[in-house]
């Protein structure tokens, strides 16, 4: 097995500055992570502390001041922009907060997007909305899905292409905390029943408990990590997380 | 590109408002320029039938050269050099290829029916082009009755074309009366003959500018002629047929030299010279000049109809785009995606445009008939053009639409947009653009109007002057309106001043597409119409040609025509006193125009003592045809 099928993502030496008039501010300050082939990562914040950035790194949304971003055994600073969204089209499937589906096409059209070119796109947007249980919701448009199913439509463009890794931010964020929940379940699911690649941007305990791992983050740094166990509650993922950023001041 | 065209398609029908409202505008531009160009077109095909059929039984005509173009710039051909030499009838005559040459007079007199009130009901405009001829045989086929006895010296007898023999409710039988006061002549219509028109009044001013049989609407004796006019006959063309067998190209050949060489330089015209005179003719330019113009406005307006949509389009989705960088498409596809919007927006615009203006045509041709000769038909020149107004404007408007998506960033999807700061008034550019808006009246001082190279740099320099300073002076002005209406309709709506003053600063990009498009709109209208008010002051309906005594009810005519023609400055009725004459044209010269301005009296007669009655008389009085009073 190659180094890039065993870690999908690996980060090494990250530093971004973000400049603001004359001030500069480090949102990611020396980061290193490695994430392994069917693993399911939480990144654990608070607000400001440079764990969506890390994410949107990951993607190739943002470029790095310092370091390497490897994804799928690819250094993302050797493409050119437009390679840069082939790749991300192909190898990163996204999930937002905000679901981010376009108005104007249909719950089954929003899923097609990354494969329309491809000539099985019918095939296989059937089947992920079969997986996710959308098969009756396949023709309206996100304005008449409910929260949950707009975030299962986004879950469902992410694994269109059938991508390495799956990169989530806050994606319960809009959703009320039943939904959320379930939602949860799906992308357990996905790892569990997939393998799928999976990195999470949260801040509730009662979501990263649905990891295998969680990364607690504070002013750009990586402070520690610790496992999560499968019966493991919200509570003890808090406690965890508490203690972590307790030991680092 | 199925992904760009799925998303294009659903991004233009997300407004169907938005969409109907631009299709219209667009399918009104697009409409537009089919309306013109196939006018133009009609017209060209019009033209391509006249002349193959104007020369009749003959196969080419010979006229002088100074009938087609001026002898030298600024010079007025003499009466002399607009009548063929009588030379060249024999010298025609002897060559042994020339089955017939007949000479042929044309000569604008009137012509009234003989008992006006055994016609009452049926009668209309008698033709004001007589011929005069000597041929033992009509030019074109008879289609009633027979042609003139020419052995018989003065017969009293007449040949109508069959169009006018239509309009005028004339049939075979009936008597006229040919010229006016004590020389008046009656005669007998003998015979109806199948000759070429064309309709419209572009159309009869580019007939006037070809010498053929055609120009006649009645055919007499050259002797009946000569008594009804009062003056020695001349030759405004000889009709030339050949012997079968005679090859026309070595006889052209042969023959021009000699032509030119005569007193009074004349040349062939042959069908194809006909319609090479005839679409070159100043009416036809100017239509075709029209149809450009029109094309041009519709293309600018289909650009700012469609900017204004596309860039109103890019300003909400930025979010989306965002998103579709993000998840499928590279910066070229985003920009893709608008141009072929905007594509999009110019198709149905343009299907609905043709449509439409084939519709109109069709509404037009039901309403009037003889507006277009050919029906309704929409040539492909004017598809065409259509196609680059709507999209060539279309791809135009999405350049800048294009370049905003590109600029657009995958983290935009990410977090909250932040609304753009509206700007303060800035006081170098309003001085600036003030400034650049004082550019066109200054113009309009200092150049001197008319001639078509000002013209285009009113509209070159003027206009673009007039834009720019509209663009640069528009962040103030919105700033002023907002802050001295806003309140105050803010008040009338009850709604927070800060919330309608934001909406109004913060789209100043729209603000200024508008400013732009009102201001180039409304100068090329202020454009146009100072230029086609100024020609128009120009013309008189003498310079229609030969159509002019047409348009005049003869029981109007008497004495009093010849008085009315001494009123006129440089103006002497009879053959040796044309004088003063120019080819008729509805477009400026330079040349021309320096010979109006510098004829004192001409313009000024239409209101000199001999008043409005006297100028529509004026029209009245005989003229060789191809002479026309500036």
């Amino acid at each position: 097995m190659s180094a890039s099928s065993d870690h999908p993502v690996r980060l090494q030496g990250l530093v971004k500055i973000y400049t603001q008039g004359a001030r500069q501010i480090r949102a990611l300050h020396q980061v290193d992570l490695t994430v392994r082939s069917g693993e399911f990562v939480a990144i654990m914040g608070a607000s400001g502390s440079g764990k969506s950035t890390l994410l949107h790194a990951i993607a190739g949304l943002t470029d790095v001041n310092e370091g390497k971003v490897i994804v799928a055994g690819q250094d993302l600073a050797s493409f050119s922009d437009a390679a840069l969204t082939r790749f991300r089209r192909k190898q990163v499937g996204m999930v937002f907060q905000a679901f981010n589906l376009i108005p104007s096409l249909t719950a089954e059209e929003n899923i097609q997007l990354p494969a329309m070119e491809l000539p099985d796109v019918k095939t296989r947007a059937e089947a992920i909305l079969q997986r996710l249980g959308l098969l009756d919701r396949r023709h309206h448009r996100p304005d008449a899905l409910s929260g949950g199913e707009q975030q299962r439509v986004a879950i469902g463009r992410a694994l269109m292409m059938e991508p390495a890794i799956v990169l989530a931010d806050e994606p319960t964020g809009s959703l009320d905390s039943r939904t959320g929940q379930e939602l949860c379940q799906v992308l357990r699911d996905l790892v569990t029943r997939e393998g799928r690649t999976t990195v999470m941007v949260t801040h509730e305990p009662r979501v990263a408990m649905w990891a295998d791992r969680v990364v607690v983050f504070k002013d750009g740094r990586c402070l520690s990590e610790f496992p999560v166990t499968p019966n493991a509650g919200a509570e003890a993922v808090a406690l965890a997380y508490e203690h972590a950023l307790q030991s680092a001041a | 590109m199925r992904t760009i065209l799925r998303l294009s398609w659903a991004h233009v029908r997300e407004h169907p408002l938005r969409l109907s409202l631009t299709s219209m505008a667009t399918a009104a531009a697009a409409a537009m320029v089919i309306w013109v160009v196939s006018g133009y077109d009609a017209l060209l095909k019009t033209f391509d039938e006249y002349a193959n059929l104007a020369l009749g039984r003959y196969e080419l005509s010979v006229a002088p050269i100074s009938h087609f173009s001026q002898v030298a710039p600024g010079v007025i051909p003499a009466p002399a050099q607009k009548d063929v030499p009588e030379a060249a009838v024999a010298l025609l005559r002897s060559d042994p290829a020339v089955r017939v040459a007949d000479p042929m007079w044309a000569l604008q007199i009137a012509v009234a029916h003989a008992e006006p009130s055994a016609v009452a009901g049926r009668r209309g405009e008698l033709p004001g082009t007589v011929v005069g001829t000597g041929a033992d045989a009509a030019p074109f086929d008879l289609v009633e009755g027979r042609w003139i006895e020419m052995s018989d010296g003065l017969k009293e007898e007449g040949v109508l074309s069959l169009a006018a023999a239509e309009a005028a409710g004339v049939r075979v039988g009936d008597e006229l009366v040919l010229g006016s006061g004590k020389l008046q002549q009656r005669l007998r219509v003998v015979g109806l003959v199948s000759s070429p028109d064309v309709s419209g009044w572009s159309a009869s001013v580019a007939k006037s500018q070809t010498m053929t049989p055609a120009v006649g609407g009645l055919f007499v004796s050259t002797k009946l002629l000569e008594q009804a006019s009062g003056q020695s006959s001349r030759i405004s063309f000889i009709g030339v047929g050949l012997k079968e067998g005679a090859d026309l190209t070595p006889f052209r050949f042969q023959w021009s030299p000699r032509l030119s060489a005569l007193a009074t330089p004349c040349q062939f015209q042959e069908a194809h010279d006909i319609e090479e005179a005839l679409d070159e003719s100043a009416s036809a330019e100017n239509l075709e000049f029209q149809g450009h113009m029109a094309a041009a406005v519709s293309m600018l307006a289909a650009f700012f109809i469609i900017l204004s949509t596309l860039n109103m389009g890019v300003t909400e989705r930025i979010r989306q785009l965002a998103i579709l960088r993000a998840v499928a498409l590279t910066r070229a596809q985003t920009a893709l995606l608008v141009v072929v919007e905007a594509l999009l927006l110019g198709a149905v615009g343009y299907i609905v445009g043709c449509t439409s203006g084939w519709l109109l045509m069709k509404a037009a041709v039901a309403t009037a008939p003889g507006l277009l000769e050919d029906g309704a038909v929409v040539g492909s020149f004017s598809l065409v053009l259509a196609a680059v107004c709507a999209f060539g404007g279309a791809l135009l408007a999405s350049a800048w639409p294009a370049l905003r998506a590109m600029r657009v960033r995958p983290l935009d999807a990410m977090g909250k947009l932040a609304e753009p700061a509206p700007r303060g008034i800035r006081p170098v550019w309003l001085g600036a653009g003030l400034l650049l808006i004082s550019v066109y009246p200054l113009m309009a001082r200092v150049l001197p109007h008319g001639d078509e190279e000002p013209f285009v740099v009113y509209l070159l320099v003027g206009l673009s002057c007039l834009a720019v300073g509209v663009v640069l002076c528009s962040p103030a002005f919105v700033h002023l309106v907002d802050r001295s209406l806003s309140p105050l309709l803010a008040g009338i709506l009850r709604i927070p001043p800060r919330l309608l003053v934001s909406q109004i600063s913060s789209n100043l990009s729209r603000t200024l597409a508008t400013a732009v498009a009102l201001s180039v709109g409304l100068g090329l209208l202020i454009g146009i119409h100072v230029w086609g008010a100024h020609h128009a002051g120009r013309i008189s309906p003498r310079e229609l040609g030969t159509g002019c005594n047409d348009r005049l009810p003869p029981w109007r005519l008497g004495a009093r025509s010849s008085r009315a023609g001494q009123c006129l400055e440089g103006h002497h009725p009879g053959p040796a006193r044309g004088g003063g004459a120019a080819p008729a044209q509805g477009r400026s010269h330079p040349q021309r125009a320096a010979r109006h301005r510098g004829a004192p009296g001409q313009r000024g007669h239409r209101r000199g003592g001999c008043g409005t009655r006297l100028w529509r008389e004026r029209a009245a009085v005989q003229v060789p045809v191809g002479s026309r009073k500036c």
